[in-house]
């Protein structure tokens, strides 16, 4: 019964105000119940579509006034739906300026309050752009703003209108209405809007109408609570959840932090962000590009390779693995152009054009952070990022995220030798002769990765572009020209072999750093055998530092390295037999002349108890007879050498019995034992070293390693 | 030879003492600089200050030898790099290969920048002496500048076996056709 009186009452009213021609406004009864009626209903379970057609061209053509039109407007509060056709009036009756500025201006607020609750928005979307010719009406700017600020596609943006926004804004100064705006145009073409936006944008469009909008959505949900079923709930619950993971999978973070962070969310321009995706739609949107935003998990991208759509910010990649997946497929040159110069331009904004404090610490990290997992993915340096690098490490004060620094310049470009040294090399040398040994084991450690990546991938890409320039299997394109890339290597390591030097002197053959140092040569010294370089690039003579310290790692490890070279020198001189030319033969003559001093040496203090008697002039270890103690000439021996007593004492009480320990002196006899030894206690560099150098057991058939 | 110029070796060393001579404007930052050297030595270390160079001849007796400088360059004030360049004539060229160093601090304020990096550039190509960039705006930057300056001061005033300054310079890569050398 009660609901009978009401539609009763409300289908009253209605007529009551569309029929009355003129109203009195005071003491008029019919009015004041009419208007009673309509506001209680409203509230409590609002208003049917057509009654809100038929209120709403009352209202829009003020034909009764300005504060009724309001309080009307104000009634508008949809049971359902706002109706489509109450959208077209409204806006109809502002474009023809026939109400005054209050209607226009409330029914503009109204749009924005029930915009979620408009069921098709298309014509919203025709139509809300003509709006823009009242944008300078002082009293509507505000809403007119927010309004297009939800419905701004991309076609939508056209240089006048961002003229017209930037003159407003010189007029009024930077209100934050003006500013929203510009910014949704920003994010469709940063290169027509240049005015800084700043990150929040909380403030854009404060909510004027707070306890309106409260109302509505009470109404609303309040209707959808008695018609739901737990049918729709559950709908409702799926849809959410698989929202969830389209976000997950975009990597979008939560709405709150997406306002301070500087990459960009996938986004596009003609995409309907509801996550209504059937397959219908799919099948609709054959014909047309999909929008990135649309793809939801990598089935999608496979099936549909060809037909994505980028989204309008291509930084966006750097948050979302699915579009890095999309990058590596298909290197494109205008997606890697646009991704390289959004990186420049953030990256030089945020490191070397704004003043960086210790709050732009997380902000700045998290962006590196996600730059090296794409740089790691991707298995390649990105040229942009090498140009930022180079002008950072200039000005870096060698503290300031390190970390990220030395894994940045891991992935660094081949680059001719000079310009290398210039922007990379001599900041890290800068950085290497005054720190702790731990950076300098740092630095060491990816000088090593860097020429790796250069022996690895980097020659091959070079050597793939110049000279024949077949298509080119990297996703980002550099323009450096035709250089020589071997003597770049030939010199970063002659670089790092004079770091090492000095390094080792500096921190008196700290084992941590001889580790490193180690590594490094190891590296270089299997060029040829496992990287298939042409060249032999021997260590400085500091490398004997190595063999006279008392950790057995030294001696063991440097063997080890010569037993490399050795094999590397042998295939390198029967590979080369008559083909190459004058000067690589000398080369190669020369590089063997000093390999063969460090093997006679080794094998002398080690193995012939020969170590200051050989009468080699070349030799490392060349002193005065006069100086030398008699005995001393098997003091660098096997049994005797300083990190290889404990094994020495070991292996005498392990064979030895306990009354007769014995001197190590008494090894002697049997070395080949004592190496097999060794061999078991993890030190098979020795073993290898002296079978392959020793004639006798070199032509010896019945040894086997 | 002009008096006024710093030499580095026309005095004796003092015993396990090393000094170093922080040259820089006025208002840098030079003594509070100078505290968190002595407070992060591991030497005994002597620190003197001077807005320019020439040093006072008055008090030329009783000041030690000058094991290392360095000069402070502010990046927000021009001043700062005339004062700089016009110390550097007074300075004796053995400084240069390894004892001597400058400071550009507040390089993380662009929009306050009263000088060009390419000068700075420039004035470290001049003179062979390496640029540190830094600040002393947190205490944790001050502490690693002030480490590395130690390590370089100690270096220069001996006290490091088998390491000289020109040791440490001969890492560096000069010239453009080098042909390697071991």
């Amino acid at each position: 019964m009660p609901t009978l009186d009401k539609d009763k009452g409300i289908a009253d009213a209605v007529e009551y105000f569309v029929k009355e021609e003129k109203m009195k406004r005071r003491g008029n009864v019919q009015l004041s119940e009419a208007l009673e009626t309509l506001e209680r209903v409203s509230k409590s379970l609002g208003i049917s579509a057509d009654n809100i057609i038929a209120l709403c061209e009352v209202a829009a053509s003020g034909r009764h006034g300005d504060d009724i039109s309001c309080k009307l407007i104000r009634c508008l509060i949809p049971a359902k739906e706002f109706p489509d056709r109450a959208v077209m009036v409204s806006i109809s009756y502002i474009c023809s300026n026939i109400p005054s500025s209050k209607i226009q201006a409330m029914l503009l607020r109204l749009l924005i309050a029930v915009y979620d609750y408009i069921d098709k928005k298309e014509t919203l979307q025709k139509l809300g752009y003509l709006l823009f010719c009242f944008i300078e009406n002082s009293i509507l700017t505000p809403y007119i703003c927010h309004l297009l600020y939800l419905l701004t596609r991309k076609e939508d943006v056209r240089l006048f209108r961002v003229r017209k926004l930037l003159d407003l804004q010189t007029k009024l100064g930077p209100q934050s209405y003006l500013i929203g705006l510009l910014s949704i145009y920003k994010l469709y073409f940063p290169n027509l809007v240049s005015i800084v936006i700043p990150s929040t944008k909380k403030h854009f469009f404060p909510t004027r109408d707070r306890q309106w909008c409260s109302i509505i959505r009470e109404v609303q949900e309040g209707n959808q609570n008695i018609e739901t079923s737990h049918l729709k709930l559950s709908l409702e619950l799926s849809e959410k959840l698989r929202a969830a993971e389209t976000t997950m999978l975009q990597g979008i973070p939560p709405a709150k932090r997406r306002k301070m962070e500087p990459i960009p969310v996938v986004h596009s321009s003609r995409s309907n962000l509801t996550v209504k995706m059937s397959s219908r739609l799919i099948a609709m949107l054959e014909e047309k590009p999909i929008p990135f935003v649309q793809i939801p998990d990598i089935d999608t991208l496979l099936r549909n390779p060809d037909k994505v759509e980028l989204p309008s910010q291509m930084g966006a990649a750097l948050r979302s693995p699915l579009l890095q997946c999309f990058m590596s497929y298909s290197a494109d040159p205008l997606m890697t152009c646009r991704f390289s110069y959004w990186l420049q331009d953030t990256l030089c904004d945020e490191l070397l054009d704004s003043t960086v404090t210790p709050s732009c610490f997380p902000r700045i990290e998290s962006i590196l952070e996600k730059l090296i997992q794409f740089t790691e993915f991707i298995q390649e340096g990105i040229p942009a990022v090498d140009q930022i690098l180079f002008r950072y490490l200039q000005v870096w004060n060698g503290m300031d995220f390190r970390q990220h620094m030395f894994r940045l310049i891991t992935r660094c470009r081949l680059y001719p030798f000079s310009l290398l040294n210039e922007n990379v090399l001599d900041p890290l040398r800068k950085l290497y002769v005054r720190t702790s040994v731990f950076i300098k084991c740092q630095i060491t450690m990816c000088l090593t990765q860097l020429l790796r990546n250069y022996v690895v991938v980097e020659i091959h890409r070079y050597n793939q572009k110049y000279p024949d320039s077949k298509p080119s299997v990297s996703i980002f394109e550099d323009d450096i020209g035709p250089f020589e890339p071997l003597s770049t290597v030939q010199g970063l390591i002659q670089f790092v072999d004079r770091l090492n030097c000095a390094g080792l002197t500096l921190e008196n053959n700290h084992n941590l750093l001889l580790h490193f140092t180690l590594t490094f040569s190891e590296m270089v010294s299997t060029l040829y055998t496992r990287y298939d370089l042409p060249c032999v690039y021997l260590p400085s003579r500091h490398i004997i530092r190595a063999f006279l310290t008392d950790n057995a790692m030294g001696p063991a490890r440097l063997c080890g390295i010569i037993n490399r070279y050795k094999e590397n020198c042998q295939k390198l001189k029967n590979d080369l037999k008559g083909t190459e030319s004058e000067a690589v033969r000398l080369r190669l003559k020369e590089t063997v002349h000093s390999l063969n001093i460090v093997i006679m040496d080794l094998c002398d203090t080690l193995w012939r108890r020969k170590a200051f008697t050989h009468g080699r002039t070349d030799s490392y270890f060349n002193f005065d007879s006069t100086l030398l103690d008699g005995g001393s000439n098997d003091g660098l021996s096997l049994y005797l050498h300083q990190a290889f007593l404990p094994f020495s004492l070991l292996f005498l009480k392990e064979t030895q019995p306990k009354e007769h320990i014995g001197h190590p002196r008494g090894i002697q006899e049997v070395r080949d034992t004592f190496m097999e030894f060794l061999q078991r206690e993890n030190i098979s560099e020795v073993k290898e070293f002296i079978t392959n150098t020793i004639t006798r057991y070199r032509l010896s058939t019945t040894t086997v390693t | 030879m002009n008096d006024s110029v710093l030499m580095p070796y026309n005095k004796i060393p003092q015993y396990q003492l090393a000094t170093v001579l922080l040259v820089g404007s006025e208002g840098i930052g030079k003594h509070d600089f100078g505290k968190c050297l002595i407070k992060n030595s591991w030497f005994y270390l002597q620190v003197r200050t001077a807005i320019t160079l020439p040093l006072p001849l008055t008090s030329d007796k009783s000041r030690p030898r000058i094991d290392y400088i360095c000069f402070l360059i502010d990046l927000t004030s021009r001043d700062s790099l005339k004062t700089v360049e016009e110390s550097l004539k007074h300075v004796d060229v053995r400084y240069f290969l390894g004892q001597c160093c400058f400071i550009a601090l507040k390089v993380k304020n662009p929009e306050k920048r009263a000088i060009f990096i390419e000068q700075i550039v420039q004035l470290s190509k001049q003179y062979k002496s390496d640029v540190l960039y830094g600040s002393f705006e947190t205490e944790e930057e001050s502490i690693f500048l002030a480490e590395q300056i130690l390590k370089s001061v100690e270096i220069a005033a001996g006290m490091q076996k088998n390491v000289t300054p020109m040791f440490l310079e001969s890492t560096r890569f000069v010239g453009t056709e080098e042909e390697g050398e071991k």
